[in-house]
């Protein structure tokens, strides 16, 4: 007996020490992504360690989507906004957090505003349940408090539409924090350095035009040019005038045309171009109606009636700008399509006066607000002030030669985010970008002609990151954002966008409740199979060997003992 | 008395002289250990004193005291005890042995030394420590100048940070005396807020300090306080208008000084109200009269307020005789017969007849009412004028103003117009309708023109910008947007709305809106009648101001358009919210970026003091940027209060207080939010509205 254990034992010492190794047929383990929306809601994070432990044993669990991922798991309460590969198989797990009564559920606030200008910021709020109390509505900025709105709820469930002006607070970018009771969200507006570029051109003197000209040439936003003709060939010329034929045009942003019966067919086409290919906006300013001839071309499709009042009317506008008054007016029954109202006539009537158009890239504005420049000393300068907001407005929607954007605003640390470029030059030649220059940004071009779209991880600490855009061609451009990475962005909670079940829909996957997450697992390990490989095993290396060895040497030596050997 | 008696009575008393001698020391140390924790504290003097009485009475019972007396005359071997217990009945044993132990106990008492056995070594120390401790707050109030506080623990302060003690060495009193004539009383405030006071008020300011120099800043006038008797500093100021004080200590220690020795200040808004000038007006006749002749007798009657008080009321005039370019004037007074209610309320009146005016035909008298009120200087004020004309042809004083001959044809009356439309109404059914339509559109032509005139009038036709941005200046001050002026653009909407009804050839209508059109001449010109008729000299047209000028000179131009001023006002609001900001970002979490936190890490003298000092800067360029402002008082006032508030709650409160405050006030000087598009597809609207428009 001895003998064989001390055989056996020398076996494993030899068997050890050669180690062989043994080819078999296995299963390897598939990565499955495990996508939990933040921010995370406690059923978000009791699904995932439930899958965590579930699955851990048959997949490798990754947290973000990644490329060698065989199917993701995503986890939530809406459809993502961050893209999914197509050919991905996606399961959902929808999560019905307890919903809160009030609830954020769009904030709009402009890209970028001006030195010294208010943030306009539109805010829907919903609510449920909550009937007779009253939600205040407060943005803040730099933690201090800059705007209030409050409505008191009236029925069980209703939608609120808050509109408030806040004065911007420290250095930009701004970061707005909307709050309505419980509810958060965060909107990043930027600074807009460069001023705005109009021009003024008056083919003859024109009231209507001269006093638009000088509300804003009493604004240090804005930059202005005018030619206007006093006479034939006579002119009076203020600025870096140009004329509307040379290409020098499109440095501007804002053309405004008065005295428009003496508009020529060139004029026209000039302005014409400038808004469709520049994009630009052009503002007319009639002091008389016009019926026929080339200025009729350019407001082609509005339908235009004169409209003169007894006593000056106060119009109904568009939130921000302010009121204006007017008592002889061009009025618009019937709008083009693709128009936007800025001004109404009051009362049950509401027939638009004032008007904004799409033109190709572009908008036309027309005022048929005739003699309000009479008015203008009327409401605190609200005649100023009205055309300094609404040209203000039009000059921000005009894009820039290159305009950057990032979606989302606003990025958590190591979050992932897409940035847009959209470059105006059609004769561009290669365009790129890259994140505190050192992080190259692949940059591939949308179906829309001059935008490319690109995919980057912001930086792991919070804090601000820029992007450079440069498009090389005829001319070389160049650009830049700031994008800030902060830990606790909160965004709005989009109640009417798409569901997270249409993300598996999309992606051939499954969509469950948290309490059927056995549906999940099961269907997982259906689809998601670890294809089989050969593994090459070294039997010997487990440490459980040093068991039947030392038993062996042990029982060896215990039956020696006993025996009276040594 | 027996002898047991006499012993058992001097036993007696040596215990109820011993338990008495430990509850005095007791209650003596008690009051020594509170004093001394009351050098910190008096609340924890309190409750130490408290304690500590608790603590040693429960050691002064019979039973006690007894154990005491025991220990201390160890000899005794419980003889006190026993002795104790025969004098209460607990014990019972025979007389002999009774009248021994009583006899024993007496002559131990009188071995015994009560001191000894409740020694007053732990009083003594407690003494001692309780005056150190005073001792010490004492040097430390010194070290810092500033005197212990009459009625609070000066150590209760020092847990404030350095910087609180620098702000609360300064009792500020001020005495508001507002001016002899108002009649009110002065007030006396003690560290206010914020002063309120009538204007030409005079304050009078007693300021305690320990510093060596104290100024107060006035509006940006800086002077130095004498201190007066007692040490206090004092000082008159008078107040005007709306502004500030800021009273500051100092130690006379050159600059730069650190922190703790930056010396006290203490802003405060001073909010003036101003004396209202007198309201007055003519409540008879209250209009004009014309007369054609006669002896008619007029009855003038007045009623003036005023909100402090009135000093006179007159009815005053001016007698216009001639005519052509020789016209004389006499002012005169009509004495009133005033009769008041009250110091504020005057009623005056009188009566004359035209012949005690000494009116003729052709004469005009323009009468108006002048009250003043009680203020020094000129507080006076007029009603409307009005006037009396003599005339026998009974016409309104404005239309006898008419335009010279050569410029006549620009001088249409509105009033002939109207004359003219009634004559072709009435003539209507004998006119063909060629004929009718024809004089119809001339008076519309007419209609046209005089509405030319008065737009010109209101600066429509006026070519030379400059001169017209001038004027919308002025009616953006408000000087010229008076009724006269809204009237005038009524009436020139009266003449639209008649030329298009003469063009209509709707002469009913026409002369509706023709009246309307006087109605609203008449309404414009009544109050500046006595100027239109008092010019002299004709007025000249300047050429310069008119569409006029050689053509062959007229040439290209370039305008240089006006600089524009930025207004600083902008960057100084948005300086205070951007500090408060930062005073806000102390909480964490709350700084948002490119704001740096001012408390942590502020120094040798604590993040507190940091944190007062900033705020009290902030609070004096909050008021510095427009103490009118009432917004930006409350602004200063607010970061005031959060510097010396120690409850961090309340310094939050008034933080945001402060902040709202200034955000509110910021948006004023920033310009209106840019119109916003809602434009869901910007770069397909374009394309997407031609081809809606391509469709048939």
């Amino acid at each position: 007996m001895t003998r064989v254990l001390r055989s056996v034992a020398i076996a494993i010492a030899i068997a050890a020490f050669i180690d062989p190794a043994v080819s078999v047929s296995g299963a390897s383990r598939a990565r499955i992504a495990l996508v939990v929306q933040q921010p995370s809601s406690a059923a978000a994070d009791g699904v995932r360690d439930r899958l965590t432990r579930d699955l851990g044993a048959s997949y490798e669990i990754a947290s973000q989507i990644t490329s060698d991922a065989v199917a993701a798991v995503v986890v939530g309460d809406r459809y993502p906004d961050e893209r999914t590969p197509d050919a991905l198989l996606i399961a959902t797990v929808t999560t019905t957090d307890p919903a809160p009564a009030v609830r954020i559920v769009h904030v709009e606030a402009p890209r970028d505003v001006p030195p010294a200008t208010a943030i306009h910021v539109d805010v829907e709020v919903e609510s449920a349940g909550v009937t007779g109390r009253t939600t205040d509505v407060t943005v803040s900025i730099a933690g201090l408090e800059v705007g209030r709105a409050s409505h008191r709820w009236t029925s069980a469930a209703e939608r609120w539409h808050a509109s408030i002006d806040v004065v911007p607070v420290g250095d930009p970018p701004f970061v707005l924090r909307i709050t309505a009771d419980q509810a958060i969200a965060d909107a990043l507006v930027d600074i807009r350095h460069a001023p705005f570029r109009v021009e003024f051109y008056d083919p003859r003197p024109s009231w209507a035009t001269t006093f638009v000209r000088r509300a804003l040439e009493a604004d240090a936003r804005f930059q202005v040019a005018s030619l206007s003709f006093d006479s034939r060939g006579i002119s009076a010329r203020t600025g870096d005038e140009v004329p509307l034929g040379d290409p020098r045009i499109d440095g501007f942003d804002v053309l405004i045309v008065g005295g428009l019966e003496a508009l020529t067919s060139a004029d026209t086409r000039g302005l014409d171009r400038f808004m469709r290919e520049r994009g630009g906006a052009v503002v007319v300013v009639p002091d008389q109606r016009t019926t026929a001839g080339p200025a009729r071309d350019l407001i082609a499709g509005a339908d235009i009636v004169e409209r003169l009042l007894e006593q000056p009317a106060t119009l109904a506008v568009a939130r921000p700008a302010a009121s204006l008054q007017a008592s002889e007016l061009l009025v618009l029954p019937a709008l083009p399509p693709g128009s936007d109202v800025i001004a109404r006539v009051p009362g049950g009537d509401a027939v638009p006066v004032i008007v904004s158009m799409a033109r190709g890239d572009g908008r036309l504005l027309l005022s048929g607000a005739m003699d309000a420049w009479r008015f203008r000393a009327a409401g605190n300068n609200a005649f100023d002030r009205f055309w300094q907001s609404t040209i203000a407005g039009l000059a921000l929607a005009v894009p820039p030669p290159i305009e950057i954007s990032f979606v989302p605003p606003l990025l958590r640390p190591g979050e992932q985010g897409e940035v847009m470029a959209r470059v105006r030059s059609r004769d561009v030649t290669e365009v790129r970008a890259s994140l505190d220059g050192n992080q190259p940004i692949r940059l591939i071009p949308e179906p829309e002609t001059g935008v490319y779209r690109g995919r980057f991880t912001a930086k792991s600490a919070p804090g601000r990151s820029t992007l450079e855009v440069h498009a090389d061609g005829r001319q070389s451009l160049s650009a830049s954002r700031t994008l800030l990475v902060q830990a606790d962005v909160q965004r709005a909670r989009h109640t009417d966008g798409p569901a997270l079940s249409m993300l598996s829909s999309s992606h051939h996957g499954i969509d469950v409740t948290p309490g059927h997450l056995a549906d999940l697992e099961g269907f997982l390990r259906a689809i998601v199979s670890s294809p089989p490989r050969p593994l090459v095993r070294h039997p010997m290396r487990s440490v459980w060997w040093i068991l039947p060895f030392a038993f062996c040497l042990s029982a060896e030596w215990w039956l020696r003992r006993r025996r009276g050997l040594r | 008395m027996s002898p047991e008696s006499i012993a058992e009575a001097i036993v007696s008393r040596a215990i109820a002289a011993a338990v008495r001698r430990a509850r005095l020391l007791g209650l003596a140390e008690a009051a020594a250990f509170g004093g001394a924790a009351g050098a910190i504290s008096p609340i924890a003097g309190g409750l130490v004193a408290a304690a500590v009485a608790t603590w040693r009475w429960r050691a002064t019972s019979r039973e006690a005291v007894l154990r005491a007396l025991e220990r201390g005359y160890p000899e005794s071997r419980n003889l006190f005890i026993t002795a104790n217990e025969f004098a209460r009945g607990t014990l019972t044993a025979k007389p002999a042995a009774r009248s021994r132990v009583f006899a024993d106990a007496a002559a131990g008492v009188s071995r015994l030394d009560i001191r000894a056995v409740f020694p007053v070594a732990m009083l003594v120390r407690a003494t001692m420590v309780a005056a150190l401790a005073w001792a010490t707050t004492g040097a430390i109030h010194v070290w810092r100048g500033r005197p212990l506080p009459k009625n609070a623990s000066g150590l209760s302060r020092s847990a404030a940070p350095a910087g609180v003690e620098a702000q609360t060495r300064m009792r500020i009193n001020v005495a508001i005396q507002p001016p002899a004539y108002t009649g009110i009383k002065a007030t006396a405030v003690v560290d206010p807020e914020q002063l309120q006071a009538i204007e030409g008020s005079t304050l009078i300011l007693s300021i305690e300090s320990t510093a060596a120099d104290v100024s107060v800043d006035h509006d940006g006038a800086r002077r130095a306080l004498a201190r007066g008797d007692g040490g206090v500093f004092t000082g008159r100021l008078q107040v005007t208008k709306t502004g500030y004080l800021l009273i500051t200590a100092d130690d006379g220690e050159a600059p730069p000084k650190p922190l703790a020795k930056a010396g006290a200040r203490r802003m405060m808004p001073v909010v003036v109200s101003p004396d209202a000038l007198p309201s007055v007006r003519l409540t008879a006749p209250g209009r004009d009269l014309v007369y054609a002749g006669g002896n008619a007798r007029i009855t003038f009657d007045v009623r003036a307020t005023d909100d402090f008080g009135l000093r006179s009321l007159a009815l005053r005039y001016t007698k216009v005789t001639g005519s052509g370019e020789n016209f004389e004037f006499q002012e005169g007074e009509i004495p009133l017969a005033v009769t008041s209610s009250s110091a504020r309320d005057w009623k005056g009146s009188a009566s004359r007849s035209l012949l005690d005016l000494n009116l003729k035909d052709g004469d005009m008298l323009v009468y108006r009412a002048v009250a003043a009120d009680a203020r020094p200087g000129d507080g006076s004020a007029s009603s409307d004028a009005f006037f009396i004309e003599i005339s026998r042809l009974g016409v309104a004083a404005g239309d006898a103003f008419t335009l010279p001959e050569e410029e006549s044809k620009y001088a249409l009356s509105q009033q002939m117009l109207i004359v003219k439309t009634e004559r072709l109404h009435q003539r209507r059914a004998a006119l063909t309708q060629d004929e009718f339509t024809e004089q119809t559109m001339n008076l519309a032509v007419e209609q046209r023109m005089i509405r030319a005139e008065f737009v010109f009038m209101l600066g429509g036709e006026i070519n030379d910008e400059e001169v017209e941005a001038e004027q919308s200046v002025e009616l953006q001050a408000g000087r010229l947007q008076n009724r006269g002026q809204r009237d005038l653009r009524t009436a020139t909407l009266a003449m639209s709305q008649a030329q298009k009804l003469l063009t209509a050839e709707n002469t009913t209508g026409a002369l509706i809106a023709e009246r309307a059109a006087v109605t609203a001449l008449q309404r414009a010109f009544s109050r500046d009648r006595y100027i239109l008729r008092a010019l002299a000299t004709r007025s000249r047209l300047d050429p310069a101001r008119r569409l006029t000028g050689t053509l062959t000179e007229a040439r290209d131009w370039r305008r240089i358009m006006p600089a524009v001023l930025v207004n600083p006002r902008t960057a100084l609001l948005g300086d205070v919210l951007r500090g408060i900001a930062e005073l806000a970002g102390a909480t964490p979490g709350q700084q948002g970026p490119g704001l740096q936190p001012v408390v942590r890490g502020a120094g040798p003298f604590g993040p507190a003091a940091a944190f007062r000092q900033r705020a009290l800067v902030l609070a004096e360029e909050a008021i510095r940027i427009d103490p009118a402002s009432a917004l930006l008082r409350q602004t200063a006032t607010e970061l005031q209060r959060a510097a010396e508030a120690v409850d961090a709650a309340v310094r939050s409160r008034s933080l945001a207080t402060a902040a709202t405050a200034a955000a509110s006030e910021a948006r004023k000087t920033h310009a209106d939010a840019p119109l916003t598009s809602p434009i869901v597809a910007p770069a397909l609207s374009g394309a997407f509205a031609d081809a809606l428009r391509r469709q048939p």
